[in-house]
């Protein structure tokens, strides 16, 4: 599995958790107009988590520019040194 | 979600009942007042309250709530009390309980009852105990990691909660709605206190019965960015993680000396101003500023005299006891009697009326809320101008309508008052086209730092002294002229609410 698609995974578990929703699939272009209740407050609970489990964080700056799953996978995958 | 189980509506006496039993008097709970200075816009239920009311309802229906293992309640959106909330609830696929706590259609708080989950090993660490006073703590956010501490529940907390949650307390022992309680407490208090927000509290059942009764709770996470706090909680029953958000304290307000080193000596010296909503944000910062460049300033407010009293301190202790004048407007009353004790001569007005912009769950669209805003953002606005114009005659009228980015940005939940600042934006731009002496800029200005737009997270927003001073110096260029009779043209809507035309007010005089 390429590291772009096991960030993809990872993120995809992350989310189902904060949105307690195992219905959950996230595509590169999925927004938060596509998941109910990805708000301003969830966002930063995604972040927190995504941070934890990935051993990275994020500058606010790189946080701004995230509008949808495919530039949050991209914006993990650059700072995420592990190799899966 | 299926049919709704149980409504109530929430008012200030259930406010009391709960600060009772919890401690937490929050003033964005308990104090009307204060609570209007806050983002909420007015007081709001407590999260914890909704979320053990919604239990006891279960409870009354039959629910077995004694094997309650854990659950998780996200709290998304304020309600306001005295607003009418309904609970909905449903069994998940994996057997869980979902419910769903929902003001003005929309939901504002989801809970995720778990009755399989194994009960967690007690940590048993020694805390301090934290005396809860009737005031919240107001932490530097800086200092919140690492703070610990054992709140106690008051003597009369277990009876409290036996009188309000008699179902639950049978399910679950008064002990365990206590510590619930206390989460709330916990936040709203202590960490982060004073200016706090609740996101999400998640609960399990502990092994056993505590040895003290009270809450401990760890500050374990502290993010700067978002201003974000996690607690760790255990009580006698049930630990817990509360995550919440320290909201940012109001800004403070523009004080004259301040405004004096900015202005130059007697820059607005000609002006009569009429400030309306001159108390708070961007009016009081308008006012102080005026008075510091020499002007004669009224500010009015609508509900909050001593806030108004205030600012005109202010001005009068350092510029003079006659340079300030303050009276009581509702924009949304008749302008000409509510002006009538204004002395004659206004030269500039400044409309900042406003209705509260941001608080409360919302519905995508609501024709009511338009109503509402085009209420004060049009006919107030077209009101208090006429009056003028008529009050004033023959003499020239600048006016200031601040309309917001949000007209071309459309912020979300805001359409209808992006909507009623564009229709203010026409209503102004025709006002002034049907007459030369009046004047009127009505900027699109950008998000500034008032209590009223302090969010949870921050959100970057503009110093609203520096955006007003601005736009003072620029309507000193705009002058508009003394009537001039061949002038006058006939204005397209004159029969909009109590408008009449230029030459209209003439013939009504």
């Amino acid at each position: 599995m390429n590291r772009a698609a096991t960030v993809h995974e990872m993120l995809t578990e992350i989310f189902r958790e904060v949105f307690d929703d195992e219905s959950i699939t996230l595509e590169p272009n999925t927004t938060a107009e596509d998941i109910e209740g990805w708000d301003s407050q969830a966002m930063i609970t995604l972040i927190v988590a995504v941070e934890a489990r990935f051993g990275i964080s994020f500058r606010t700056a790189e946080i701004e520019q995230l509008d949808s799953v495919g530039s949050f996978v991209d914006l993990i995958a650059s700072k995420w040194k592990v190799e899966a | 979600m299926p049919d709704v189980v149980a409504a109530v509506r929430m008012d200030m006496n259930d406010q009391e009942a709960f600060a009772r039993l919890s401690g937490d008097r929050n003033p964005i709970h308990m104090d009307p007042m204060a609570a209007r200075q806050t983002q909420a816009g007015g007081p709001v239920v407590h999260g914890m309250h909704l979320l053990l009311w919604a239990l006891e309802r279960l409870a009354e229906r039959g629910v077995d709530l004694a094997p309650l293992r854990a659950g998780k309640a996200k709290f998304a959106s304020f309600i306001p009390v005295g607003a009418a909330v309904t609970l909905s609830a449903a069994i998940d696929q994996s057997g869980r309980l979902r419910l769903d706590i929902a003001s003005d259609s929309e939901v504002a708080v989801t809970g995720r009852l778990d009755f399989t989950a194994v009960p967690r090993r007690r940590a048993g660490r020694q805390y301090q105990p934290v005396i809860i006073s009737d005031e919240a703590y107001d932490p530097q956010f800086d200092r919140l990691a690492g703070s610990s501490g054992r709140l106690k529940r008051s003597g009369h907390a277990l009876a409290q909660a036996e009188a309000m949650f008699p179902e639950l307390c049978g399910s679950l022992g008064a002990a365990a709605v206590c510590d619930m309680a206390l989460m709330s407490t916990v936040v709203g208090m202590v960490a982060p206190g004073l200016n706090s927000i609740l996101s999400e509290v998640a609960f399990s059942a502990l092994e056993g019965v505590g040895s003290e009764p009270g809450l401990a709770f760890a500050v374990v996470h502290t993010d700067p960015r978002f201003r974000l706090v996690i607690n760790e909680l255990e009580g006698e029953r049930f630990a817990g993680r509360a995550t919440a958000f320290a909201g940012l304290a109001a800004p403070t307000p523009l004080s004259i000396r301040d405004a004096l080193g900015m202005v130059s000596i007697g820059e607005f010296r000609d002006r009569r101003a009429l400030v309306v909503g001159g108390s708070r944000g961007l009016g009081a910062a308008t006012s102080v500023l005026l008075a510091a460049g020499g002007a004669n300033v009224t500010l009015t407010y609508h509900r909050e005299r001593d806030q108004a009293e205030l600012v005109a301190s202010n001005i009068r202790d350092t510029v003079g006891r006659n340079s300030c004048d303050v009276i009581r407007y509702d924009a949304s009353g008749a302008a000409a009697l509510q002006l009538s004790s204004v002395a004659p001569g206004v030269t500039h007005a400044y409309y900042f009326a406003t209705p509260r912009i941001f608080a409360g769950p919302r519905q995508s669209y609501s024709r009511q809320r338009l109503d509402h805003f085009i209420s004060v953002y049009v006919d107030g606005f077209i009101d208090l101008v006429t009056a003028l114009l008529t009050a004033q005659s023959p003499r020239p009228l600048s006016v200031l309508y601040p309309s917001s980015v949000a007209v071309i940005e459309r912020p979300r939940h805001m359409t209808e008052y992006a909507m009623a600042k564009a229709a203010g934006e026409i209503a102004a731009a025709d006002l002034a086209k049907a007459c030369s002496r009046l004047t009127i800029a009505s900027p699109r200005l950008p998000r500034v730092a008032t209590k009223q737009t302090a969010t949870v997270p921050p959100v970057p927003a503009a110093d609203p002294s520096t955006v007003m001073l601005q736009l003072l110096r620029q309507q000193a260029g705009q002058k508009a002229r003394a009537e001039d009779p061949a002038d006058l043209r006939p204005l397209a809507f004159g029969a909009v609410g109590p408008f009449r035309s230029c030459s209209e007010q003439r013939r009504a005089k």
